[in-house]
């Protein structure tokens, strides 16, 4: 829709054209800013100028191997890439599967998926925000440009509530880091919603490593369902009973118009045991029908 | 630049605001085509093609588009060379009112092979890959079977042409005669006009549920440059008003004014204003600044109508016509029939229950919207998206004080209606303005203010008990039934007696006792809605009956059978017999048959989700029962004319307006065949004041019995006049009109039984649809895929309603206002549907068929309610069965799964509160 209290638009160049006027804001797709009226936004700082390449590999030593996701890498563009990897590395079949999901999990179609990028819906911080899933999923860590500096803060840690997120307002989410061991990691994917494939009420990735430092270690990252992300993490694959526990332990469950919360509370367990069945299993890739 | 359907665009000459979407900027550009639906990346309607991916245009900064190329739906293909996706639609019938075919038709167009056939739509096994595809795009008319078709390259309609000609195809699958404009986007909707000079209107709304305005100061707002008026209650006339429209205007109560210093609603119109661009407008509205002065506010229907209790329309006398002002009560009904009491207590079998219905709303894909201006010679003018435009004229005429010959109104193509454009919610407030203003003004709503401002399908609080001897019969009934009606009581009274009509009057039964109130709250209105309040009591009724047959160990369609109406039967509800009611035909015996066939087959049992580890369905099996009567009670008038010309080209002028709901198609059906020409030579021109005849408008499903019987009439009679001169209008020296009318009275009855096979998930509470089947009874079939259609779209809008779909207001502020929160059916949602007819000749309708486009949802909702209890073996009582609600009815019983955490268990708005608990497992036996 039209913003009506826009006074102007600026493609960002550079990195000093991202020092924010009042009333201006970061225009990562548009696929939610211009879904709503945004009252009081005067203007708005176009981040696609920069040029940032949608995804590449992190730099060496630390990240060697691994992946970095531009703020600004839009939902089809992560799916195309993710549909390369495991022809260039068979390890990597698993996650490419999950990012295949996760976008399969937004409301939106493809056709959103050409605009919507990762950073933005990172910053939005819903609770169906299925790349807040993937990247909890995949541990990755967020790169934030302030005018001040810069700092790196875990997806897990930025997302802080339902539509709260710890980064302030003239910070840019410049890339999303993933580290090596994400990639070649196996998972299983669930999710839930209120009608067959909508909006999700309650996600569930499991995780289990391959390689890197942890071997063995498993992760279940419970999201939709959930305020924030939350990930619960086991040295190895956990019982059930011991998955269950940890799922009953949660406590920020969340409530709104896409499920309330002693549903959400009631299914998740539910999806859990089915990834935690599906891991062990050693099945490890989620399949087509996994979004029930 | 921006290269526009192969022609350059110079956003600069075109003028562009700074926070424009490419939506507004394409139709701005003229590019009228490019449709709104939501405006919020929602629904697809607006799509098109951005160097050849299909986006959407509202989500598009206008910038974005610079140096890029731009193809809209008419980019595609014109009506006389059609893309192949649009020969697809076309072939198909792929749409019924044709808003979002638009969006469907680029979609497709970037997905398709030469053929126009989307890849995977025309392979079974990729069905849900296909619907993957289409989430992004809503259709509220077709229910996406005919879409699916068109995707697929299945042809439908028949095919039209030479060799037709003779017969003008009555019982012939005819195709909308739009078809080709509508699938290249050349069909201009009610706001598809170019917009030089004219002004555009943005609505204040309330945000106080119940509030006196202490002051409104309009400065800030009229400071802003482009800024013309701005109206508020101080600027426009008192007159109370319903923005309920009917054939006779005492039906509704008048309590509502064009603008109130009372707000009784949260999103209620409290001020207008005008500017020069719709985004200026929209701004403005933002920055009147409102005083309010809170009043107290209730919000349940059964609080509101206790002592003591807020009154909302206290003030108002008996001129407003409602019923108990000082008791929040609009409408009521209390009577009786035989001996309840008697009947019960010598009943072998009692049942009963209490049940509720949600707030759903119509997400019509057209957005309301009219534009106003004034002709040289004075005449007020109104294009508008409305089904009733003579009854708008005539309370425009008379809110305004004008001759109503002064006063036009035209309805172009309406973008989807089903009740909610039976209402006058929008034209006076551009008609005052451009009265003021002596420029035209529009008006387009939001997608937000469709649900917050307009009114909803009354929520209703049903309680049913029926008795039966040991055979099932039924000896008592007793229905008590409360309306929340909102803020407002446009439709109020008509919905509750027609909701405890034809629902009541289907069985026979010597006792009955119906209790009736609509009753005002703080809430959004609620207004007509598809079903008129059937849908509603027929979920209770419908429920009950089901459990009758479980108590008695009848079948479903057994219990029916011993107890509906039959010819020689009196329709009864709680007083004397209707009068002008009789059975034209009678084909409910058939549908019950045909639904038993149908289940019989055991289609889609086998498709039972494997059992899991964790998952743990169940099976059931579902029936429900319909009447409706064709048309709605106390009058419905329609004149038509039919003119030959001596070219054989032939006119109809009618004046009931068309929505999808295909009267165009039958008009043109009925009259090429009275008439022996071919559908191709005869041309419609509907809906304006100034051309047709009066029509009460097009509600009640009246588009083809009423307004259809006239022309039907007006072309035989034209025929006879020809023949008089041997039939060849060759020998015509000027073109020969003939008129008839219809009155719409006796009125006969349609009938619709619906089943449900359904796999429930214990687990999470999905309900997954295995088989659909519904049995109409619509006498004679004048278009075979037409009435599928109508079938289809009104039995995939109750699959919304029972499943998905739920306004929620919490203390009357809607948390559900925009698509993406509230769950229209997406194509995934809605199974494929198998649609059955009855063999019946009406002995009134024309051409012996009977009304069909209300009815196909009313008994949708309970089919499938009674198929969950049949699956989980507890009875659910509130629609819709959303996931949670399921969930917890499967815990209620059989202890799957982990008890509620404590927490979590007691008090949440979906469980019921302990008394009514008691009250809903009542089944009880007395012998
Ligand atoms: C039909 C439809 C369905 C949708 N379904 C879902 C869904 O299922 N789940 C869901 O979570 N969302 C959904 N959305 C909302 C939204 O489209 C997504 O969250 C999307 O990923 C947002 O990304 P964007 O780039 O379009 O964000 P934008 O609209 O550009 O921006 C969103 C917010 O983030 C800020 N921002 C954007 N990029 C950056 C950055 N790199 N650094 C700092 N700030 C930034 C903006 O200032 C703004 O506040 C849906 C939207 C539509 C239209
Ligand atoms: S109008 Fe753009 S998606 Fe609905
Ligand atoms: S035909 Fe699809 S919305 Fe009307």
């Amino acid at each position: 829709m039209d913003l009506v209290e826009l006074t102007g638009v600026r493609v960002a160049r550079t990195r000093d054209d991202l020092r924010l006027a009042p009333g201006e804001a970061f225009l990562g797709g548009g696929s939610w800013l211009y879904s709503t009226p945004q009252p009081g936004l005067r203007g708005l700082v176009d981040l696609t100028g920069l040029g940032w390449a949608p995804t590449e590999p992190l730099a060496a030593p630390e990240g060697d191997g691994g992946l970095r996701i531009a703020g600004t890498c839009t939902v089809a563009q992560l799916v195309a890439a993710a549909a390369g990897w495991p022809g260039a590395d068979p390890r990597r079949t698993s996650a490419a599967a999950l990012v295949r999901d996760c976008a399969e999990a937004f409301l939106m179609s493809f056709k959103v998926w050409e605009v919507a990028t990762v950073g933005g819906n990172v910053c939005l911080g819903l609770p169906a925000g299925a790349m807040i899933s993937l990247t909890s999923a995949l541990g990755a860590t967020a790169e934030l440009w302030g005018p001040d500096g810069e700092r790196r803060v875990a997806v897990t840690d930025l997302v802080v509530d339902a539509e709260r997120t710890d980064r302030r307002t003239d910070e840019v989410v410049r890339a999303l880091d993933v580290p090596a061991a994400a990639l070649t990691a196996r998972y299983a994917f669930r999710k839930v919603a209120l009608s067959p494939i909508g909006r999700s009420s309650a996600v569930v990735v499991g995780r289990l490593d391959v390689d890197g430092p942890t071997p063995g270690a498993c992760t279940v990252v419970v999201t939709a369902a959930t305020r924030r992300p939350v990930p619960l993490r086991f040295p190895a694959l956990p019982t059930p009973v011991e998955l269950a526990a940890a799922v009953a332990a949660i406590d920020c469950w969340y409530d709104d118009p896409h499920g309330p919360a002693d549903w959400r509370a009631g299914v998740t367990p539910v999806l859990a045991a089915e990834v935690l069945a599906e891991l062990a299993g050693g099945a490890g890739v989620s399949g087509p029908g996994a979004a029930a | 630049m921006i290269e526009v359907n192969g022609t350059p665009v110079d956003p600069a000459e075109i003028g562009t605001h700074p926070g424009q979407c490419l939506r507004t900027f394409l139709r701005d550009a003229g590019r009228l085509d490019v449709k709104k639906g939501c405006d919020a990346g929602d629904c697809g309607a607006c799509t098109v093609l951005l160097d050849g991916t299909p986006t959407h245009s509202c989500l598009t900064p206008v910038h974005r588009a610079e140096g890029r190329t731009v193809t809209t739906v008419a980019g595609l293909g014109t009506p006389e060379h059609l893309h192949p996706v649009q020969r697809g639609f076309v072939a198909a019938g792929g749409f019924q009112c044709g808003f979002c075919t638009a969006g469907y038709v680029v979609t497709a167009a970037a997905l398709a092979d030469a053929d126009g056939v989307v890849p995977g739509a025309d392979d079974p096994a990729r069905e849900a890959d296909v619907a993957r595809l289409f989430k992004g795009n809503l259709c509220r008319c077709t229910g996406y079977r005919s879409i699916r078709d068109a995707l697929a390259g299945r042809s439908n309609v028949a095919p039209d042409g030479p060799g037709c000609a003779g017969h003008g195809g009555v019982g012939r699958s005819l195709g909308a005669p739009a078809g080709p404009r509508i699938v290249s986007g050349c069909e201009p909707f009610t706001l598809d006009l170019p917009t030089t000079g004219v002004l555009h209107m943005s609505v204040v709304q309330s945000t106080e549920a119940h509030a006196r305005i202490v002051s409104i100061d309009t400065s800030r707002a009229e400071a802003l440059p482009g800024v013309r008026l701005v109206l508020t209650h101080h600027d426009v006339p008192g007159t109370l008003f319903s923005t309920g429209r009917h054939q006779s205007r005492l039906d509704d109560p008048d309590d509502t004014r064009m603008l109130d210093d009372v707000v009784r609603y949260v999103g209620q119109r409290v001020a207008a204003v005008v500017a020069d661009s719709p985004q200026t407008a929209a701004h403005a509205a933002t920055l009147v600044d409102v005083v309010y002065a809170p009043l107290p506010a209730v919000f349940d229907p059964e609080a509101a109508r206790t002592p003591g209790a807020p009154l909302l329309h206290g003030d108002k006398g008996p001129e407003s016509r409602i019923s108990e002002p000082a008791r929040n009560v609009v409408a009521q009904s209390h009577g009786e029939v035989g001996d309840v009491d008697a009947g019960l207590a010598a009943a072998v079998h009692t049942v009963g229950g209490t049940w509720r219905t949600a707030r759903v709303t119509h997400a019509q894909l057209e957005t309301h919207g009219a534009r106003a201006w004034v002709d040289p010679d004075g005449t007020l003018v109104v294009r508008t998206s409305t089904q009733v435009p003579f009854l708008i004229r005539d309370e425009l005429a008379r809110l305004l004080e004008r001759d109503p010959a002064t006063v036009r109104v035209v309805a172009a193509r309406v973008g989807g209606g089903f009740g909610g454009k039976q209402e006058l919610l929008v034209e006076d407030l551009v008609a005052i303005a451009t009265l003021r203003l002596g420029a035209p003004v529009q008006l387009e709503l939001t997608r937000a203010q469709q649900f917050t401002m307009l009114p909803c399908r009354h929520p209703m609080r049903v309680r049913v008990r029926l008795g039966a001897d040991a055979d099932g019969v039924l000896t008592a009934m007793a229905v008590d039934v409360l309306s929340d009606t909102g803020a407002y009581g446009n439709h109020a009274p008509g919905v509750m007696f027609h909701g405890c009509h034809e629902s009541v009057a289907l069985y026979r039964c010597a006792n009955k006792r119906v209790d009736a109130e609509a009753v005002y709250t703080n809430n959004v209105p609620s207004g007509a809605f598809r079903g008129y309040g059937l849908g509603q009591i027929i979920f209770a009724i419908e429920s009950a009956m089901d459990e009758l047959a479980r108590e008695v160990g009848l079948s479903a369609t057994e219990v029916r059978r011993r107890n509906v109406v039959v010819p020689g039967d009196e329709f009864v509800v709680n007083g004397a017999p209707d009068t002008d009611l009789v059975f034209g035909s009678y084909g409910l015996d058939q549908c019950l048959d045909l639904v038993d066939a149908a289940l019989a087959d055991g289609r889609g049992a086998a498709a039972v989700p494997a059992p899991s580890a964790t998952s743990d369905w169940v099976l059931g099996e579902g029936v429900a029962a319909a009447m409706i009567a064709t048309i709605p009670p106390r009058g419905h008038h329609s004149e038509a004319a039919v003119t030959m010309a001596p070219d054989g080209q032939v006119t109809i002028d009618v004046g009931t307006a068309e929505f999808g709901n295909g009267t165009a198609t039958v008009h043109t059906q009925l009259a090429a065949d009275a008439l022996g020409v071919a559908p191709e030579r005869v041309r419609l021109r509907a809906s304006d004041t100034a051309t047709a005849g009066y029509d009460t408008g097009a509600y009640g499903s009246t588009g083809s019995v009423v307004a259809g019987a006239a022309v039907a009439r007006a072309a035989a009679d034209l025929r006879a006049r020809l023949d008089a001169v041997g039939g060849d209008p060759s020998v015509l020296e000027s073109p020969v009109t003939a008129r008839a009318s219809s009155d719409g009275s006796p009125r006969s009855v349609a009938f619709n039984v619906h089943a449900f096979r359904v796999a429930v998930d214990r687990s999470t509470g999905e309900v997954r649809i295995l088989d659909s089947v519904q049995a109409v009874d619509a006498a004679v079939v004048l278009n075979p895929e037409q009435l599928r259609g109508q079938v289809e779209g009104g039995v995939a809008q109750a699959i919304g309603g029972a499943l998905y779909e739920e306004l929620v207001l919490t203390d009357g502020v809607l948390s559900t206002a925009a698509f993406r929160d509230y769950r229209v059916p997406q194509m995934a949602d809605v199974p494929p549907t198998r649609v059955l007819f009855a063999d019946t000749y009406d002995t009134l309708g024309p051409a012996g068929a009977k009304s069909m486009s209300e009815a196909p949802y009313n008994p949708v909702a309970p089919a499938l309610a009674n198929a969950v209890r049949d699956a989980l073996g507890v009875r659910p009582h509130e629609i819709p069965l959303s996931r949670d609600r399921v969930w917890r009815l499967a815990r209620t019983d059989t202890g799957v799964g982990q008890p509620l955490p404590p927490a979590l268990a007691p008090g949440h708005p979906g469980e019921l509160p302990v008394d009514e608990k008691d009250e809903n497992h009542d089944a009880d036996d007395h012998d």
